[in-house]
């Protein structure tokens, strides 16, 4: 397994940088031209607000001209030609020509108003300035000063408020009074065009200055003015009183900010916007990398669940050749992978095999799968069972499943030859128990026979014979049980080893076998070449011995003149060569081979029950022995038996 | 009515008793003993000249070496008709194998299948009512 971390890689290339950039840079530009827009429109708005200024400036400067030059040439004839009669006529022709002008006054030196024009809305005639508190400084100044002076704006004793414009009159060098121009607050006001509320452009506030610095608001177009509003002064030349001009505009800022506000609005998003524009290949290739990661965790597990596999799985291309091998299908045949992958699936198997059961390529072409059980060829030419499953997989492969069922065969060939014992035994116990029935039956109806003649019988000689007659059916009867029991013995006894000695065995066998040999007068020659020891099973042994001797007996040729039986052992450390010849009757070539099968008896000539040689075959089975014959009908036979030594190794 | 009987056997003790029965029987008038199907076969085909001497009953005996009982049937159904005519034929056999006795049913020239011994049959039953 491959572990990895994806978070690492995303932090070393993280868009957040870049975003947070882009959304400062372009934060900074629109800052920039917010304020640059915020300082062009400050400019402007002080551009506006000083023209305004200078204009009202200039404005104020002619309605105050007005006032002087009223003064001054009022002044100029009372200097030179006294107070004139006509004070009223002269004034009215003065306020013509100025017409901001209210009123004007004449003053004497005492302070006292002596004239005044228009009486009307001024009565003021009699009213000593120089004794009023509000009026006097003004006035006093002018004296100061010696020349024009306009005290304001000031409370008028007539009500309102407005500005006294004064020039000191003085005949022969003497201060002799004031000639006064009153000009209303309102009425410059007017005369400026201030006093309309629809100049919302503007605000204007004037302010009379006090001596200790503190300014009196005599005229606010607004009732309040916003404390940073762009304003600009103008300063009478006394510095008595102060004209603000204040801009409104303060909107105009709400623009800007909202500039930027839209600024940081869109840095924002910029800023984003470029994380996730830069974020986006990232995602992809992150998404790429956990598909990549679960496919190869997935062909991960296809992988080792083949290479686990417990049968062999291979590829080969159509002419044979290997592709490739998962680990089971490498070790089965005993080859490296690397050597494996250069053999063709034709030396994998015999040659026998391949003839006999050809690769079937064509049905494997028609995609058909192809099962076929087979002998199959390791490396070191050991061959093992193996269950081959075939398919086409796509063109120019083919996809092969081996499972190796040796095991499974041999299981299969053991159970085959287990059914082959016990159909044998099976119809030899059916052979058996027919013969054996009739074997059993035979003498007993005889001597039944027998008895009956007995009963009827009065010759004591013919008695005798039907005895000895009786006697040779028990006898038959009894050695048939007596080999049934051999038979069996053989078949459930384990084989039990010890020394054997031949020259004993053969002595007691012709011992237990004098009755037939008497009778017959057999010559016997033994003959025992016994160097080295011999060891086998002793009982299984005596029966050989005493069947074939036996049969030597009985099947003897009366006609010989001399009867004989060679007994010849030879032992050697492998085996013992036990050689048994007759000159008897012989067996004829047809019977040689069928002598060993049970029950079988080659001639009526001998009772017998045809079961003592299938006894010896089943015993020499037993020894793993073996028997030869050689035989010729009226000459002889001679048996050669081969019995291994069974000598412990020690 | 004098019966010739042929005994095939291949134990003498069984042709002894046998014939020593059969001899008894008033109806008998001969015995022959032969202890082997190809004996007796032999013997039956020697008598193609003298029919007079054909036996009248055989008693067979199954189980024996070389010719058995049923190879002899087989050898005797070639035989001349004319000489086996007046001829039965008796299975005497100590087999009372089940598959035995319809073997020896299946065959037209076996008058009969009988278990021995032949002491436990009655001789004249089997001449007067199957001969």
């Amino acid at each position: 397994m491959v572990m990895r971390n994806p978070l690492k890689k995303i932090k070393l290339s993280s868009p957040v940088i870049p975003g947070l950039l882009v959304f400062l840079i372009i934060l900074s530009i629109t800052t920039f031209v917010a304020y640059q827009r915020y300082l062009i429109l400050k400019s402007s708005e002080e551009d506006g607000v000083s023209r305004q200024a200078t204009r009202i400036d200039r404005e104020i400067k002619n309605v105050l001209n007005q006032g002087f030059s009223s003064t001054q040439s009022l002044a100029f004839l009372v200097e030179n030609y006294g107070v004139p009669q006509d004070f009223s006529n002269i004034s009215q022709l003065l306020l013509k020509t100025n017409t901001s002008v209210d009123a004007l006054e004449l003053v004497d030196s005492s302070g006292v108003i002596t004239h005044v024009y228009p009486i009307e809305e001024n009565e003021v005639l009699g009213f000593n300035i120089l004794m009023d508190s509000v009026g006097k400084p003004g006035a006093v100044r002018t004296i100061e000063k010696g020349e024009y002076y306009i005290a304001g704006p000031i409370n008028l004793k007539q009500g309102g408020s407005g500005f006294v414009c004064r020039t000191p009159i003085y005949t022969n060098n003497e201060f002799s009074g004031f000639a006064a121009a009153v000009i209303k607050l309102s009425t410059l006001l007017s005369a400026i065009s201030l006093d309309s509320l629809e100049q919302s452009q503007y605000s204007y506030q004037l302010s009379k200055v006090n001596p200790d610095g503190s300014e009196k608001i005599f005229f606010s177009s607004q009732k309040k003015l916003q404390e940073n509003a762009l304003n600009r002064s103008i300063t009478d030349y006394n510095g008595e009183w102060k004209l603000y001009v204040i801009s409104n505009k303060s909107f105009a800022l709400g623009g800007v900010l909202a500039l930027g506000i839209l600024g940081v609005f869109l840095s924002i998003l910029a800023g984003f916007y470029t994380n996730s524009i830069l974020e986006r290949p990232i995602k992809l290739k992150k998404m790429v990398e956990d598909k990549t990661l679960l496919l190869r965790e997935s062909e991960q597990k296809f992988k080792s669940l083949i290479e686990q596999a417990s049968d062999g799985i291979f590829l080969t291309d159509f002419n044979g050749n290997m592709i490739d091998a998962n680990i089971r299908g490498v070790e089965m045949f005993g080859y490296s992978k690397s050597e494996l992958l250069k053999q063709n699936i034709k030396n994998l198997a015999t040659n026998e095999e391949l003839e006999n059961l050809p690769i079937r390529f064509q049905e494997l072409n028609l995609g058909q799968s192809v099962l076929s059980e087979r002998q199959l060829l390791r490396k070191d030419k050991s061959s093992f069972y193996g269950e081959v499953s075939a398919k086409k997989l796509n063109d120019g492969v083919i996809l092969g499943i081996v499972r190796d069922i040796s095991e499974r065969k041999e299981e299969r060939k053991k159970l085959e030859n287990k059914n082959r014992e016990l159909k044998k035994t099976n119809s030899e116990l059916d052979s058996f128990v027919y013969s054996a029935s009739h074997e059993l039956r035979a003498p007993l109806t005889s001597l039944l026979g027998l008895v009956d003649i007995m009963k009827k019988e009065e010759s004591e000689s013919e008695k005798l014979v039907n005895l000895n007659m009786m006697e040779n059916s028990i006898t038959r009867l009894d050695d048939f049980i007596g080999e049934i029991i051999q038979y069996s013995q053989n078949k459930h006894l384990d084989v039990k080893i010890e020394k054997i000695n031949f020259s004993t065995l053969i002595d007691r066998s012709l011992e237990d076998l004098w009755y037939l040999k008497n009778t017959s007068g057999i010559n016997v020659v033994k003959e025992i070449n016994n160097k080295e020891p011999f060891f086998s099973d002793k009982r299984r042994v005596t029966v050989l011995l005493n069947n074939f001797i036996s049969n030597a007996i009985k099947y003897h040729d009366l006609e010989k003149r001399s009867p004989s039986i060679w007994i010849n052992v030879i032992i050697n450390s492998k085996e013992a060569s036990i050689i048994i010849k007759d000159n008897g009757m012989g067996i004829d070539k047809e019977s040689q081979t069928k002598i060993y099968n049970m029950f079988y008896r080659a001639t009526a000539k001998v009772m017998g029950s045809g079961i003592g040689l299938f006894i010896v075959q089943e015993i020499l089975e037993k020894l793993r022995g073996s028997v030869s014959l050689e035989s010729e009908l009226n000459m002889g036979s001679t048996f050669t038996i081969k019995l291994p030594n069974m000598a412990p190794k020690n | 009515m004098f019966m010739k009987v042929l005994l095939i056997d291949d134990s003498e003790i069984d042709n002894y008793i046998n014939k020593a029965i059969v001899s008894k029987s008033k109806l008998v008038e001969e015995v022959v003993t032969k202890t082997s199907g190809k004996e007796a076969l032999d013997y039956l085909i020697g008598l193609k000249e003298d029919l007079n001497m054909f036996p009248d009953i055989i008693f067979l005996d199954i189980r024996m070496p070389g010719m058995d009982g049923y190879e002899f049937i087989e050898n005797y159904k070639e035989l001349p008709e004319s000489s086996k005519e007046k001829c039965t034929v008796f299975v005497l056999s100590s087999s009372m194998n089940s598959a035995d006795v319809a073997r020896s049913e299946s065959y037209d020239e076996i008058k009969k299948h009988l278990a021995k011994p032949l002491a436990h049959h009655s001789l004249e039953d089997l001449i007067l009512k199957d001969v």
